[in-house]
């Protein structure tokens, strides 16, 4: 190991750590060329490949090497939180429409969207401009990109660095939600913890909200397949040798490492775009079920796979999150206007069953994990195991029992999700206060659940 | 004296994705379970009555585990593609380095993209027992 490596958890959570691979996937990070300061594990850490997930590393500019594995197929895999002023209570009565509804129009598990084909020239505009690409559209506004990490467009995007074969998977992709834990989800804000916080992000206790979960789809992982690929052929040339062939990655100061980094950010554009998408989607169907007022604004989004230039400590670093999200504190330049006497928003999903919560990230947060925080409550039973403890219809049994109404295309792939499969939501988001990474805000509980 | 193992798949433990162990007498046979194992993650059950599409493919590798990663992507790019699920799988001819085979099934109505890639994460191709032993991790 050229740095050592932390772990943010508690004793339950860190049994539970060690019972996997991730803390010999977490050491294998370590030995990145060019690493810096120190790895981090968040506390919903478990195995991944390559990387862990729940993963965070930061490679010099200088000498360190940029790792398509650091931040995995599903290129900015990540979270938008919608809100409204719109009373549990007004929605409860429509609540099966809507969510009906929703599941009409935004396609999931692995459908394309039939309504939105791009031609070549239209795919490179969302590649290269993201989000800001659906303005002329009448698919965004000006306040939703205010809230969208980076404005919802990486501007070192470069759609010529992406392959054809990436294109080919995405241009009837967009405005989908895919499958495996993917979601979009309709919330009540079940209890506020910190009210001055709450206010500047526009929750209110008893206030419909709506997570978005979802990330590049097949065009990202294309990429990553494409320069895991490239890379790998190229590590002798570099004199690099890794522990993990996952690991694979090229020298920042490479042309192959600009290259990736351009790709990636190209398909992460496109990943912000696809939310942004579901989101005209989803305030199409609040209003068609709950009329012409139900209004829903964007809180932010953020991503939680993702390998991002950032300035720590003096030194330019690329900062790898693998399935770990940024936690900037009210200081820092890149927090949206909005929320800087707050801290940019953070989001931290549960499951389908459980609550999913709203932080603040800290100032504290950036000596502590090069300003990250964790990004759901982490498996903690493989799919496999999930399945043999419950069928999809128990799954779906025992969400209706607590009045969650479920769509969703696969049973198997609702048994997988089951809550019983993931780490106890609670303990992993008490440990992130503890210890500095984000403050809590609000809790939501899912009333409203459309899978992948 | 070792016997050539018959050809098997089995779905190891992984918390977050799947990871495959792949058994036969022979590189080919390797390939085709794991295109099995693939099918079988895409979509469970016998495949649906629909119209075929058949895929001719030829890959090179620098290994037989390279051959074995960037087979499955192929299927995969194909499978996400064309809307396809490659359920019957004929390796006529596989080496070291190299492979040439068909892959045909049905077209659905939607990608069965439940995996996003294979992966090179533990990723082993080992001779044994007479024959080969292989495992390789996808993402889910």
């Amino acid at each position: 190991m050229l740095v050592p490596a932390r772990v943010y958890a508690d004793d339950a959570l860190w049994r539970e750590i060690a019972e996997d691979h991730a803390l010999d996937q977490l050491c294998n990070v370590a030995m990145l060329p060019g690493v810096e300061q120190r790895v981090y594990g968040m506390p919903d850490m478990h195995e991944g490949y390559g990387f862990p997930v729940g993963g965070v590393a930061a490679t010099r500019l200088s000498d360190g090497v940029i790792s398509p594995g650091g931040v995995g197929y599903d290129i900015n895999c990540g979270v938008r939180l919608l809100t409204s002023d719109l009373a549990r209570a007004s929605v409860t009565p429509r609540l099966e429409r809507l969510v009906h509804e929703l599941s009409r129009s935004i396609p999931s598990g692995a459908f394309a969207n039939p309504r939105l084909r791009l031609d070549a020239a239209a795919l490179d505009g969302v590649l290269r401009e993201g989000s800001r690409s659906l303005l002329s559209r009448g698919l965004a506004t000006l306040d939703d990109l205010a809230h969208t990490e980076a404005g919802g467009a990486l501007e070192e995007a470069d759609p010529g660095a992406v392959s054809a074969r990436a294109k080919e998977r995405g241009h009837d992709q967009l405005g989908t939600i895919g499958s495996g834990n993917h979601f979009v989800e309709v919330e009540v804000v079940d209890e506020v913890f910190d009210p001055a916080a709450a206010a500047a992000y526009g929750l209110a206790e008893g206030q419909v909200a709506v997570l978005i979960h979802t990330g590049s789809r097949g065009l990202g992982h294309q990429v990553c397949t494409d320069y895991v690929r490239l890379m790998l052929g190229l590590l002798p040339e570099w004199n690099i040798q890794l522990p993990d062939r996952q690991l694979a990655c090229a020298p920042l100061s490479a042309p192959e490492g600009q290259r990736y980094l351009a790709a990636m950010c190209a398909a992460a554009n496109f990943a912000f775009a696809n939310r942004q998408v579901i989101t005209a989607e989803v305030r199409d169907a609040f209003r068609s079920v709950l009329g012409s007022a139900a209004s829903l604004r964007v809180c932010y989004d953020v991503a939680h796979n993702m390998a991002k230039m950032e300035r720590h400590g003096g030194s330019e670093l690329c900062v790898h999150r693998k399935g770990a999200t940024r936690a900037f504190g009210p200081g820092h330049p890149e927090t949206p206007a909005a929320y800087r006497t707050i801290g940019q928003p953070v989001f931290i999903p549960g499951s389908m069953g459980t609550g999913s919560w709203v932080l603040a990230g800290t100032d504290e947060a950036l000596a502590l994990s090069f300003g990250s925080a964790c990004h759901g409550a982490g498996r903690a039973m493989s799919r496999t195991a999930a399945r043999a403890t419950a069928s999809g219809a128990q799954v779906r049994h025992a969400l209706e029992e607590q009045g969650i109404v479920v769509r969703c295309p696969s049973a198997r792939g609702l048994a997988e999700e089951a809550p019983h499969a993931y780490k106890d939501v609670e303990r992993v988001v008490a440990v992130v206060h503890e210890a500095g990474l984000a403050r809590k805000v609000a809790r939501l509980r899912p009333v409203g659940v459309i899978k992948g | 004296m070792a016997f050539a193992p018959s050809p098997s798949f089995e779905h190891l433990s992984h918390i977050g994705e799947a990871r495959l162990r792949l058994r036969g007498a022979s590189i080919a046979d390797i390939l085709q379970q794991a295109a099995l194992a693939l099918a079988e993650l895409l979509l469970p059950g016998p495949p649906p009555q629909r119209p075929e599409r058949v895929h001719e493919i030829a890959l090179e590798a620098d290994d037989r585990a390279a051959l074995l990663v960037d087979w499955l992507n192929e299927l995969l790019y194909l499978a996400d593609r064309d809307r396809w699920l490659p359920s019957r799988i004929e390796v006529h001819e596989a080496g070291e380095t190299h492979l040439r085979a068909t892959a045909s099934g049905p077209v659905m109505e939607c990608a069965p993209s439940q995996v996003k890639a294979a992966t090179w994460h533990g990723l082993r191709f080992d001779v044994c027992d007479g024959g080969f032993e292989a495992e390789v991790v996808l993402d889910i």
